[in-house]
């Protein structure tokens, strides 16, 4: 007879401690879509490998993953390598996963639940090897991704990119307001495809690093798909300086 | 071999259900394995009887059951079984990764939509027992 039936859900457990696993995790936010977050977080992740960090990057968007792109990763589960788990993908010095290579880039639309639990299921298999650093680049929006995340990860570097326009700004603060409720910390706020520091005062008066302005290049669309590229566009020499300059959100390694 | 790593998930889970809740030994882990993700049945149960020898809790019994897949639409209801379709070998092989991926590759034979839920069998949990 048994007294004590319980049901569990494996992979959480793992997934814990495989982020458990990597020194400092970034998650890349914003509420608003199309303020830059991919690219954003593929310039980070480049700038980062460049000064020697051994950096993942994780895309968390699901239904809608870009990175493969900016990246110029083909889509194609041949390019993932299996030891005792799944192994992440070598682009510009970078170790990538993404849902991209177990659909083909195919149309993929998934309920809540589904997100959440494609979320887990890939975080739970991917073997990072001892990388220092992992950014994650999340859909626009709070929802099962982003809960599921900071639950799995609660001392994780939040950075909240945004455009200057008072739309995205709106989303901004609603963002670091929620994040706040829930004791989350913002770490940064990256003001994006912007010539202005127009969101510095809005950071720092809330006791919150500012990066940027991080200018719009019209150069970028023809650098996608080229780590090299990328590397030449105005936003990642904008970037390289910053965290040359020290900030205290990107200069742990230091 | 990704076998390995749900492999470890599981040890993972039951000790980390063990320590929370004070025990040091599980009569019965019972394993579902979905028909969707098609575990390897044989290469888990290998992996998971070398990594119980190191786990945290004394674990007396592994138990692996299969489940069969099943879809049911949320559109129209319909109910089918993974053995009623035919899944390309890339598909099948991309969901055993991620099962969420069968949504770009199936949709419902009655009426096409995607939105159907996995009813059962989409892939791994554990049951734990104290006094089997």
């Amino acid at each position: 007879m048994s007294w004590a039936l319980t049901v569990i859900d494996p992979r959480w457990a793992m997934a814990r401690e495989r982020l458990r696993g990597v020194g400092r995790v970034f998650f890349v936010e914003s509420s608003k879509g199309g303020v830059g977050k991919t690219v954003f977080s593929a310039l980070l992740a480049l700038v980062l490998a460049e000064k020697g960090v051994r950096v993942g990057l994780f895309d968390a968007d699901f239904t809608n993953p870009g990175l493969h792109t900016v990246l110029g990763v083909e889509p194609v589960l041949e390019a993932i390598g299996e030891d005792k788990g799944v192994l992440p993908v070598e682009a510009g010095g970078v170790l990538f996963m993404s849902i991209a290579f177990y659909t083909g880039g195919r149309p993929l639309g998934l309920r809540g639940y589904e997100a959440s639990s494609a979320l887990v299921e890939l975080l739970a298999v991917t073997r990072w090897g001892g990388i220092d650093a992992l950014v994650v680049d999340t859909p626009p929006g709070i929802g099962d991704e982003h809960m599921d995340l900071h639950w799995l990860r609660p001392d994780t570097r939040v950075i909240a990119v945004s455009t200057p326009s008072r739309l995205a700004v709106e989303s901004l603060i609603r963002l670091i307001e929620y994040l706040g409720s829930q004791g989350i910390r913002v770490a940064a706020v990256a003001e994006n495809m912007s010539d202005k520091p127009s969101l510095r005062p809005l950071a720092e008066d809330r006791g919150i690093e500012y990066i940027g302005p991080l200018p719009y290049d019209p150069g970028l669309e023809q650098a996608l798909g080229s780590p090299a590229g990328l590397r030449s566009t105005k936003p990642y020499r904008v970037l390289r300086r910053l965290v040359d300059r020290g900030l205290d959100t990107l200069g742990w390694w230091r | 071999m990704h076998e390995w790593a749900l492999a470890e998930s599981i040890i993972r889970a039951a000790e980390e259900y063990a320590s929370r809740n004070g025990l040091q030994r599980i009569s019965l882990l019972r394993v579902y394995l979905g028909e969707l993700q098609a575990i390897d049945h044989e290469i888990l149960g290998f992996a998971l009887d070398n990594l119980r020898r190191e786990a945290g809790v004394a674990i007396d019994r592994i138990e692996i059951v299969e489940e069969e897949a099943v879809f049911r639409c949320n559109r129209c209801g319909y109910e089918w079984r993974l053995s009623d379709t035919d899944l390309p070998e890339e598909a099948r092989e991309a969901i055993h990764f991620v099962p969420e991926a069968v949504h770009a590759y199936m949709a419902c034979p009655r009426c096409g939509s995607r939105d159907y839920v996995v009813v059962s069998g989409r892939g791994v949990r554990i049951e734990v027992d104290l006094e089997g």
